[in-house]
């Protein structure tokens, strides 16, 4: 070694060595010199800089003061290969600063000859800090991630429509691997009546504005047609150049179905809520007949009952009402007398709301009958209400006894043509009315196929 | 006029209480009733055994619809009234030419549009 750095004499050698002692302290590169042993023999500007420690504060020093505990083993190895004559380049590891704060460096570690060529006095060692370089390799590595893994698909495409990248659920949505899409034309996954879109979406990722959810069909690899939502925003380089489009596209083929079943479900409620007004018209007409008052408490009890039907259609989906069930409910008002004074049997028939609604009709006006004239309207008579299966018939009967005598009424009201004529036509049944002295009874056959859908639908 | 001479008309409807509230009123008006017929079984069955005049259809009967009743009518030429809680657009094509009434109606309609299926 020859001299102090800055030292100025007028060899050429001095002026040789002046020369790169200047350029270690202007270097960006921290360089630093220590002894095999692994003393601080030199410690640049940058040195300072990076790490915090002045030339002071380090020369004399081990190096190990800026080797984190778990690295020093590593160090070490190290420097006996240099200390052998070998270089280590763009050696990566950690080193502390001052105060303890780690950074991620690039060091390149080399020999330090006496004169050059003789025996290994020293360790150069230029160091660069690529903390940030790795944190952006980093967060690089963690969006590609969140692309890769991505239930979108996402592509990225030139301004000529060339795919740059297709990942994962761009494969799973269209069928296209990633290696045959790449460098291919996204015009590739475009209907041939929809090419005219590609370029309204070219046009306005030029001008720099984003397509949002803009709702679509694209080409599947086997052909299919599929309902997508497509994103597309434009993609700029570092001096704001909008060089490409970025694409996320979502499947919406469930969101399509449901929309259609949702219309469909809508054009059912309009057709049902109407049908029930059609009913509700119905009845008050037939409760007017030959110019009869409403009477507007009745009326309304047969709406209620006809609501409490509704119910038990939603508790079922709308598909059937259970007939146990729905007397029960029928018979409501009479809930405390079920068990004593009416006595309730058959097996259990999945009705349809059609054969329900005649059926629960029936029963309400039975009862409401009975209630008022018959043999619940004192504290001692008895209902039986029972039905069965025989074959492909149905058999259902009221049963009153035990209340005051029973005479044929003048006229038929409307609950009288309610438990016949309607229950007759509406069942395709035999409806007999009998009016014996001991109690009314009701009885009606009919089909089985007219109140049930299948045999799969009665069980007992 | 004699009940040889009166209008038969076909009711198809699948509610029991508007069927039967449909089949009264219609008789005041004079028709005679061939049938309530709730589904498209019960319907042709009637076609087949029964002369019939005119017809009244609900377009939906629960788990079907009243379509093929309406070729089976057009194909024999017996004009019908289409009546309905769908809008226009839900109906199926076989009752585009149809009247259509949207439920619910008043009766005097119903008779009117059905007099003017009628040949004169």
């Amino acid at each position: 070694m020859h001299g102090l750095p800055g030292a100025s004499t007028a060899s050429p050698a001095i002026d040789d060595t002046a020369y790169l002692a200047a350029i270690m302290r202007s270097s960006a590169d921290a360089i630093l010199s220590t002894t095999t042993d692994g003393i601080v023999r030199s410690w640049n500007a940058a040195c300072q800089a990076k790490l915090g420690y002045s030339a002071d504060e380090m020369i004399g020093r081990s190096i190990a003061e800026i080797i984190p505990a778990e690295l020093r083993d590593e160090a070490l190895r190290i420097r006996q290969r240099v200390a052998r004559g070998e270089s280590v380049e763009n050696f990566e590891t950690v080193r502390l600063a001052k105060g303890g704060r780690p950074i991620e460096v690039c060091v390149t570690f080399s020999p330090i000859r006496c004169d050059g060529v003789g025996a290994i006095i020293g360790i150069s060692g230029v160091l660069r800090d690529v903390t940030q370089l790795r944190q952006t390799e980093r967060s690089a590595a963690m969006l590609a991630a969140i692309v890769a893994s991505s239930s979108d698909g996402v592509v990225s495409k030139t301004l000529d429509g060339t795919i740059t990248s297709w990942n994962k659920s761009a494969e799973r949505i269209f069928g296209f691997s990633e290696a045959e899409m790449i460098n291919r034309s996204i015009r590739t996954i475009i209907p041939a009546e929809r090419q005219a879109e590609e370029d309204r979406i070219l046009a306005t990722v030029l001008s720099g504005e984003m397509i949002d959810n803009f709702e679509t069909v694209r080409l599947r690899k086997d052909g299919a047609l599929i309902d997508v939502s497509v994103t597309v925003s434009p993609v700029r380089d570092s001096a704001g150049r909008i060089i490409g489009a970025s694409k996320i596209v979502r499947d919406i083929t469930d969101k399509r179905q449901t929309r259609a079943q949702l219309r469909t479900l809508l054009a059912e409620v309009n057709h049902r809520s109407k049908n029930m007004l059609s009913l509700v018209q119905a009845i008050a007409r037939q409760m007017t007949r030959h110019g009869r008052r409403l009477d507007l408490d009745r009326f309304l009890e047969r709406l209620q009952a006809i609501a409490s039907n509704q119910d038990l259609l939603i508790e079922n989906d709308w598909r059937f009402i259970p007939l146990g069930d729905l007397v029960r409910s029928q018979l409501g008002a009479f809930r405390h007398l079920i068990g004593n004074r009416i006595a309730i049997d058959g097996p259990q028939i999945e009705l349809t709301p059609e054969a329900a609604q005649a059926i629960g009709m029936a029963v309400h006006e039975l009862a409401t009958n009975a209630a008022k004239y018959g043999s619940l309207s004192g504290g001692d008579g008895r209902v039986m209400l029972g039905w069965s299966r025989d074959g492909d018939h149905f058999d259902m009967s009221w049963r009153e006894s035990g209340g005051p005598p029973v005479s044929r009424p003048e006229h038929s009201g409307f609950g009288g043509r309610v438990i016949s004529d309607m229950v007759r036509a509406g069942l395709d049944g035999e409806v007999e009315v009998e009016f014996a002295p001991s109690g009314l009874r009701w009885h009606l056959r009919c089909p089985l196929q007219r109140i049930s859908r299948g045999n799969s639908h009665v069980r007992r | 006029m004699s009940a040889a001479d009166k209008i038969n008309v076909l009711i198809v409807e699948d509610d029991p209480m508007i069927g039967f509230d449909l089949s009264i009123e219609l008789e005041e008006a004079g028709f005679a009733i061939v049938g309530v017929a709730p589904s498209v079984s019960k319907a042709l069955h009637l076609l087949q055994r029964n002369r019939c005049d005119l017809a009244v259809l609900d377009v939906n009967l629960g788990e079907e619809t009243s379509a093929p009743i309406a070729r089976a009518l057009s194909a024999a030429g017996v004009p019908f009234v289409a009546v309905t809680g769908y809008s226009v657009d839900q109906c199926p094509e076989e009752f585009a030419t149809a009247p259509l009434l949207s439920k619910p109606f008043q009766t005097s309609r119903l008779v009117a549009t059905l007099r003017r299926q009628l040949p004169r």
